[in-house]
């Protein structure tokens, strides 16, 4: 991840249209935009992840802020687009299909990816017993790196109800973490 | 950790790592941390990027096409200078604001200064608007034709009017109801030009009476005739011969009575020479066997009932009717039947024309 300096003069380029500084910009917060929406349960987080950076690129004319606000803002965009997308998908349901090409390249790698699974499950197992907000307040806070004042802002919430979402989700968490620790 | 009251930056620190135990084990929301970011944040591989760049691209270049139009009833001006501050405010520059405020914009129709127009004065109100009860008088004259519109100069609606008065004359002239002078001069300069008008009827011309001296001798009319009644005249009954012994018997049907009975006169000259005609066969007839009236009036009078021909002649009752009978008189009524016609009159079928 880029500092704020380089990302700054990156948000400066982007509002004149540059490429060079939608590239930065892309390459500092699509991990996390990405890690945020396939955390968030999107169907599939890269195509999600990219309409969310297009639809940034249309509308950058309407915002006005620094860096953190630019942060913030890009994931509220990317909450909502997550909105839009379960809304859509619980009208037309899809059928997935497997595909053959990504089981072949996995198949290499077999260790890692049984022990990446095993942590996932995990941790999919702790954050299963989250409500939706705390998911979302806690995924902005620790995958997006937002504070408060901007998960507030991008989950269009008030603060003291932000700071609620996250103790009551830490605790829940804590909670799950002992157990599947004292049964390891 | 369930009673944990503390600030963002503590639990900022807690997320970091950072926190002490005072109410949680950092270790514990550290390793949380981390797996969650394990699990979820992972690297896009280069192909995904490229792909994502590229839309990106894409809409980066689609947004620079794009001119930023603003709605213009959201910009209300009134100073007039309503184009160039949209155009100023989609450019978002103020050097470009000065540049056009102070420029001159070219336009189809030349250069015009942007900025410098005003909106036109409000007319003057009249003093029966200023009452409060009554409704805002309308104005004297409303014009629903623009001055430089259609219609709006006086050569317009003459042309108008002769292109109407043509047409509906010259929809009378093709059905004919024009006087006949119009009619007469819309035919000629139709047929000038190849069309095809009625030209008017014109009533037979009449000439002058011819003077006296010059008149036409009046025609020589036939001697006049003898008025002959019209009575059913007895045809001769021929019969029919003796049959022939040894010949074969031939049922032949008696011969009907043709009787002369001239058809309505429809015509009269030939009606009239028809009966003439019959008039002089007849006394031909008589002239050249007058014994035969007799048996010829006695067959009749078999025929018709006994009843004889001499009682039937108009001519005979005339003459025994003393009070009908007017025999000397010198009336020209005729007294006895008319006498046979000379031999030299024309034969009987023969017209007076010839």
């Amino acid at each position: 991840m880029e500092s704020d300096g380089d990302l700054n003069e990156a948000l400066i380029a982007a509002r004149s249209n540059v490429s060079w500084g939608w590239n930065a910009i892309y390459r500092s917060l699509a991990p996390t935009v990405t890690g945020y929406l396939r955390a968030q349960g999107a169907a599939e987080p890269e195509d999600l992840a990219a309409e969310v950076f297009v639809q940034a690129v249309k509308n950058i004319k309407r915002f006005q802020g620094d860096v953190t606000a630019f942060r913030s803002w890009i994931f509220c965009v990317a909450h909502n687009k997550l909105v839009d997308d379960s809304r859509y998908r619980s009208r037309r349901p899809v059928q997935p299909v497997a595909d053959a090409g990504s089981d072949r390249v996995c198949s290499t790698r077999v260790e890692e990816q049984v022990l990446n699974n095993l942590a996932s499950d995990r941790v999919r197992q702790m954050i299963a017993e989250l409500t939706p907000d705390q998911r979302s307040v806690l995924f902005l806070r620790i995958l997006g790196g937002l504070t408060v004042d901007e998960v507030a802002r991008a989950l269009n919430k008030n603060i003291t109800a932000v700071k609620a979402l996250q103790r009551r989700g830490l605790a829940s968490l804590k909670k799950e973490f002992s157990a599947q620790t004292v049964s390891i | 950790m369930d009673n944990y009251r503390g600030n963002d930056a503590e639990v900022d620190g807690i997320f970091d790592g950072e926190s002490d135990d005072a109410w949680a084990d950092p270790n514990i929301i550290r390793r949380i941390t981390e797996d969650l970011r394990e699990a979820y944040v992972l690297p896009l591989d280069d192909a995904t990027q490229a792909k994502h760049l590229a839309a990106i691209a894409d809409a980066i270049s689609q947004n620079a096409r794009r001119p930023r139009v603003l709605p213009l009833a959201q910009r209300p001006s009134t100073d007039g200078s309503r184009c160039a501050s949209t155009f100023v405010r989609a450019a978002g520059s103020a050097q470009v604001a000065r540049e056009v405020s102070t420029a001159s914009l070219a336009t189809p129709f030349g250069a015009r200064t942007a900025g410098t127009a005003s909106a036109p004065s409000p007319r003057p109100r009249t003093p029966l608007a200023a009452v409060g009860s009554l409704p805002e008088p309308k104005t004297a004259h409303v014009s629903w034709i623009r001055p430089g519109a259609f219609l709006g100069s006086i050569y317009s609606k003459a042309a108008v009017i002769a292109a109407a008065i043509a047409v509906s004359a010259s929809g009378l002239a093709i059905a004919g109801s024009l006087p006949d002078p119009v009619q007469t001069a819309f035919s000629q300069a139709a047929g000038a030009i190849g069309l095809d008008i009625p030209a008017p009827i014109q009533p037979p011309a009449v000439s002058p009476a011819p003077p006296r001296e010059q008149a036409v001798a009046p025609p020589v009319l036939p001697e006049p005739l003898p008025v002959i009644p019209q009575e059913p005249l007895p045809v001769p009954i021929v019969p029919p011969p003796a049959p022939v012994a040894g010949a074969p018997r031939v049922q032949t049907p008696p011969p009907a009575v043709q009787v002369a009975s001239p058809a309505a006169p429809a015509d009269l000259e030939a009606w009239l020479s028809e009966l003439i005609r019959q008039a002089l066969a007849t006394a031909n007839a008589r002239a050249m066997n007058p014994q035969s009236q007799p048996e010829a009036g006695a067959a009749q009078s078999g025929q018709t009932g006994g009843q004889s021909w001499a009682s039937e002649n108009p001519w005979q009752s005339y003459g025994t009717n003393g009070a009908q009978t007017n025999a000397g008189s010198g009336s020209g009524y005729p007294s006895s039947p008319p006498k046979a016609k000379p031999q030299s009159r024309p034969a009987a079928g023969s017209s007076y024309d010839d």
